[in-house]
């Protein structure tokens, strides 16, 4: 009895509760076209209650959403193909998907059939608004009645993971950055990372560790051969990327902090495909994404995008974390900082950062142009004075407006350098 | 379809259905042909202006303009004499609401009414197409034609039925439903592709969804509706009853006559046991009005309690108190039947009685009709014998009603009058002028018939008395009060019984000595009765009634009612139901328990239905497993299943495990022979499920055979109940097949 309540919807309640009293009422006082009128009321909510509490669903779902990963603003679409099998309930079916609302709205559709088995495909089009990981499901069944007394939600169990990464986009070579520019520095050979047997081996010299002695290559030549030292032709690259969301503005898709996570994405790729050592510094600190030696550049990509996928605006205030944990990193050659509004000491601190580095590249983005309204002027003459700073101590900045690509970006910047 | 059409559509459905809630309480029927077109014009205006995409506030405007227009019309084309056209149409809107404050209903026609009537209904539909659209809010629809249907559900005693309520009831389902097929309409989104055809539309999921649980509703409704009790605790009712004030209807007993004497074959209704000689006249009903349509009801005062009050008329009550024990058999009236005049009686129920005519009605709550049936009683009365010498020297009296008991109607033919004159010139007195009536009807050229007209209206009585001369009792005594009335003597016409045939002790009445007579007022003796219906069917008259000019000294001792009716068929003397202007005119009980035995037995043979559901669908499921159409695999699974089912219907369980260790198990609790049946089963499902040919058609052949057989093994050590009750409610049925 209880249970059959729970089912009953407000309407269904107010159904019963209207029609007991009725007919009591109509009971102490005879009338019993009244009472009649009570009885509908309080048997309609009951059966309905009955019925839709007694129907069994037999039925099948299978989902799926392509494609599971997407670039941020990309449709996807989802499909699912549901089954039922035996009788269906005397209620009326209604289903929805639940899907995230960054995704899109949730699909609804019905059952318009009675008939015993069939199979249905119902395809329902997402559109990546928002970067992150989502899950689409579980499928809800709405089991009503037509006159909306009753109600019963009942789900599946099975979800899909979607995941809506940055927009990550070719770039050009750069010829005045990481490559065979006016720093001297190779471009690296793609040495040892093929296996073992290619590390390149030399005779063993006084003094080197016993830890580096290459045994296979010692039994081959009979003296005892070492590995080479091959970190310092290791190139690396910085990427300090402002995440606090007091630094940008800008709605969704449209935020400025997306255009920034696109082009940190974007260039950490870019280095990474070239055989860099990559590491982005984010406003809480590093993401690890060189944390282990010798990673295939395709498996650190996928930690980039993974690692800027979940990437959330920080509240934190001041870029400290990022410029400590990146001064304390291993010198590398470059140093890419994306910024958002900038004060002073964020300039200052960039500036240290940039004492042991060959190279220092400052993409300032002008996030008033994201925002729908115009910060204050102060903020405003803060952020220009800051770029400036960096600008006046060999930075090479490029300030980003709303509208201009990542690519485009990335060609200013090697314009810049080779003015220089 | 759009969803606002689908909405307007439902309440003119609604609406429409609504006004037969109303029909009975108008005799004139012709308001529901111009509501219906007020209703369509508005719901297709409605349905219009919706497509136009007119807010809310603009349909409501037009709508009540659109109502007012028409109201206004239809008052127009009712001629009238106020000069202005609002003036015409305020005294119509009077003059029907002073038909209703004085018609009891069904009413008679009226412009007034009918004006009013549809009106209500514009401003209800108007008002339901606002809760509906408009606000919105469906659920509340069913409160406008609940309020229409309120008005003869309280302000009629009785009950106005299963099919006025149905009425309602598809009216309010007919919106929920629209509702629901917008909601479901509304419910598809966001798709891009789907595979299934006709894309949304849930109309026929809807409509099935909607039958399944509205028609259970509906028919549950009507059976809990006629079974569920209703109490009448005095002082808490409303509407009107004996709680209330109001007043209460009586049916016409010619009508019940008509009705009972109708039927083919003779039956008891009625034992007595009394102890005035010649046994009793048991009077019903007291017709006094005379019109057109013959003698009829009127208004009562009634009076509650078992002390009846003075005998009107009477000068001095007879001293000698004489007790009748009546019991009724299966017989229904509102009416007590009493000896005239009683002075108390002692009977379960309530009962109110009238002052004027000494009638006692049922005016408890539920149904009155019945009041009567199976009930035993007593009466304590006085026989009202006057002495003949004196009588015939007594003169008109003036009863308290005199008003209508002596009226003789201007319209009454004059063949009639002139025809009493002629009979009665002759006499001196009141007393013999009536006793020369008596005997002009009692005379043999008057033939005593069932087959003649019905009635005792001024046509009938024409007929009766100038032209055929054929009648029944109903014709006799109907001319008799008529032409008492025009020599001046107050009369009324009683309805009840003869007083049947004696045996033993007992009295016993049959249902055709049903009777209708007149009853005279004279001065000092009050109401006396007369016979003028023929001895072959009444027996002899009263002694007193029988004096000719210069027989004053008849034996005034010879007992008033010797012949006691050897119960001659008295057809069933029949008054038009509708005499216009009686406020306690009948309602159509006749046609009443017709419908009430038709859904009774309906409801019946629905709830056997119920009953008989679960074991219906185990025997064809038994016999659909048992037929040898499906393939040989499929043959021993069912088998198997149904060998499975029966262990459960009689009370074991199905135990766990492969077919072996399953057969096994059941062999336990089988007898030696049925075990090995059983165990040729098993193994005949084992290969079945697992040998990689099977083709053993000799024993599929003889599966059902050894299915039964094993059937008989279950059920033989069982009770007779668990027997009968793995017949009519097999647990099998209920249970989720475990897996096999």
């Amino acid at each position: 009895m209880r249970m059959l309540w729970r089912l009953l919807t407000a309407r269904g309640r107010a159904f019963a509760v209207i029609g007991l009293s009725a007919v009591v009422i109509s009971m102490f006082a005879g009338q019993r076209d009244l009472m009649r009128v009570g009885l509908l009321l309080l048997v309609l909510p009951l059966i309905a209650a009955v019925l839709v509490s007694r129907a069994r669903l037999r039925m099948s779902c299978e989902r799926s959403v392509e494609p599971a990963q997407v670039p941020l603003g990309s449709p996807m679409h989802g499909k699912i193909i549901l089954g039922q099998d035996g009788r269906l309930p005397a209620g009326i079916l209604l289903l929805e998907d639940a899907v995230p609302a960054e995704l899109g709205s949730r699909p609804r559709f019905l059952v318009d059939k009675a008939n015993l088995s069939w199979q249905r495909e119902v395809h329902y089009p997402l559109l990546g608004r928002v970067r992150g990981r989502f899950s689409t499901g579980p499928l809800m069944v709405r089991t009503t009645d037509p006159f909306g007394l009753v109600r019963l939600d009942r789900q599946f169990v099975s979800t899909t993971e979607v995941l809506v990464t940055p927009r990550v986009v070719p770039l050009p070579a750069m010829r005045t950055a990481g490559g065979a520019g006016s720093t001297g520095e190779a471009r690296p050979h793609r040495i040892g990372i093929v296996g073992q047997d290619d590390a390149l081996v030399r005779e063993y010299r006084q003094g080197d560790d016993v830890r580096r002695v290459h045994w296979r290559s010692t039994a081959r030549r009979g003296e005892l051969m070492v590995r080479r030292e091959e970190q310092a032709l290791d190139p690396s690259a910085s990427i300090i990327l402002d995440s606090r969301s007091t630094a940008h503005a800008g709605h969704g898709i449209n935020n400025s902090i997306e255009w920034a996570i696109s082009a940190a994405a974007s260039i950490a790729v870019h280095f990474l495909d070239d055989g860099f050592g990559v590491e982005i510094f984010e406003a809480n600190g590093p993401l690890h994404i060189a944390g282990t030696m010798g990673q295939h550049s395709s498996t650190s990509r996928e930690v980039v995008i993974n690692r800027l996928t979940d990437l959330k605006p920080r509240q934190t205030a001041t870029m400290h974390y990022a410029i400590e944990a990146a001064s304390v990193d291993r010198p590398g050659q470059l140093v890419i900082a994306i910024m958002g509004r900038m004060g002073s000491e964020d300039a200052n601190a960039l500036l240290r950062l940039r004492r042991n580095r060959a190279q220092g590249i400052a993409l300032v983005l002008d996030v008033d142009s994201f925002a729908d309204q115009p910060a204050n002027e102060r903020i405003r003459t803060q952020s220009e004075r800051a770029a400036q700073v960096l600008r006046d101590n060999q930075w090479r900045v490029i300030t980003v407006p709303r509208g201009m690509s990542v690519e485009q970006a990335w060609s200013a910047v090697d314009q810049l350098g080779r003015v220089a | 379809m759009r969803s606002s059409d689908r909405s307007g559509l439902a309440v003119m459905v609604s609406i429409i259905l609504a006004t037969f809630t109303v029909v009975p309480l108008t005799r004139d029927l012709s308001f529901l042909g111009v509501s219906w077109a007020l209703i369509i014009s508005i719901g297709v205006a409605t349905i219009g202006l919706r497509r136009a995409g007119l807010g809310a506030g603009a349909v409501l405007g037009t709508q009540i303009g659109l109502l007012a227009a028409f109201v206004a019309a239809l008052a127009g084309s009712i001629p009238g004499t106020a000069d202005t056209w609002y003036g015409h149409f305020v005294s119509l809107w009077r003059s029907g609401v002073e038909h209703m404050q004085t018609q009891a209903s069904p009413m008679a026609p009226d412009e007034g009414v009918k004006l009013i009537f549809v009106t209500v209904i514009g401003a209800i539909a108007v008002l339901t197409d606002w809760l509906v659209s408009g606000l919105g809010r469906p659920a509340w629809a069913i409160a406008p034609p609940a309020a229409m249907f309120a008005v003869p559900a309280i302000g009629t005693t009785t009950d106005t039925g299963v099919l006025s309520f149905a009425c309602i009831a598809l009216g309010y389902l007919a919106i929920l439903v629209a509702e629901g097929l917008n909601s479901t309409t509304r419910w598809t989104r966001g798709l891009s592709a789907d595979s299934a055809e006709g894309y949304g539309t849930a109309t026929p999921v809807v409509w099935r969804a909607a039958t399944y649980i509205g028609v259970p509703a509906l028919v549950l409704t009507a059976i809990l509706g006629m079974a569920l009790p209703t109490l009448s605790l005095p002082g808490v009712g409303f509407g009107s009853g004996p709680g209330g004030n109001g007043p209460l209807q009586l049916s016409d007993p010619t009508l019940d006559l008509r009705r009972n004497l109708n039927q083919p074959v003779d039956r008891e209704v009625i034992q007595y046991t009394t102890d005035s000689p010649g046994g009793v006249y048991l009077r019903m009903a007291s017709l006094p009005q005379l019109s057109s349509n013959g003698f009829g009801n009127m208004q009562m005062n009634l009076d509650r309690g078992t002390e009846l009050g003075q005998i009107p008329g009477v000068s001095s009550e007879p001293g000698r108190r004489r007790t009748t024990n009546i019991s009724v058999a299966d017989f229904g009236a509102e009416y007590l039947p009493l000896p005239y005049a009683a002075r108390s009686f002692q009977a379960r129920g309530e009962w109110a009685y009238d002052s004027n005519s000494l009638v006692v009605v049922a005016n408890g709550r539920g149904n009155r009709l019945n009041a009567i049936r199976r009930l035993d009683y007593t009466v304590q009365s006085v026989d009202i014998e006057p002495n003949a010498k004196d009588l015939v020297t007594a003169l008109v009296g003036t009863p308290a009603d005199a008003a209508v008991t002596s009226l003789v109607p201007r319209d009454l033919p004059e063949s009639l009058v002139k025809l009493t004159r002629d009979i009665t010139d002759d006499a001196d007195t009141p007393a013999l002028k009536a006793a020369a009536i008596q005997a002009y009807l009692r005379s043999p050229r008057f033939t005593y018939t069932v087959k003649s007209q019905p009635g005792s209206g001024y046509r009938a009585l024409e007929n009766f008395l100038l032209g055929d001369q054929e009648g029944y009792c109903e014709q006799f005594a109907g001319a008799m009060a008529m032409m008492a009335r025009v020599v001046g003597i107050p009369s009324r016409v009683a309805v009840g019984f003869l007083p049947g045939k004696r045996d033993g002790k007992t009295w016993k009445v049959s249902i055709r000595d049903m009777h209708a007579w007149p009853e005279l007022y004279f001065a000092g003796y009050g109401w006396v009765r007369f016979e003028p219906t023929p001895a072959s069917v009444a027996g002899a008259a009263p002694s007193y009634s029988t004096q000719t000019q210069g027989d004053a000294s008849d034996d005034p001792s010879a007992d008033p009612s010797s012949g006691a009716s050897d119960a001659a068929p008295s057809t069933a003397p029949s008054v038009p139901a509708d005499s216009t202007e009686a406020p306690t005119s009948a309602d159509d009980g006749a046609a009443f328990p017709w419908v009430r035995t038709l859904v009774g037995t309906g409801g019946g043979l629905l709830a056997l239905l119920v009953l008989a559901a679960p074991a219906t669908i185990r025997m064809r499921r038994r016999s659909s497993r048992l037929s040898d159409t499906a393939s040989a695999e499929e043959r021993v699974e069912s088998a198997w299943a149904e060998i499975r089912d029966s262990v459960v219907d009689y009370g074991g369980d199905w135990p766990q495990g492969s077919p072996r260790a399953i057969g096994s198990e059941i062999v336990h609790r089988l007898e030696a022979e049925q075990g090995d049946t059983m165990t040729q089963v098993a193994t005949l499902v084992e290969r079945s499920r697992y040998a990689r040919t099977f083709t053993d058609t000799q024993t599929l052949s003889e599966l059902p055979g050894m299915t039964e057989e094993i059937r008989r093994g279950l059920a033989e050590p069982r009770s007779f109940w668990r027997k009968t009750a793995a017949v009519l409610l097999p647990r099998s049925l209920f249970r989720k097949p475990p897996k096999v």
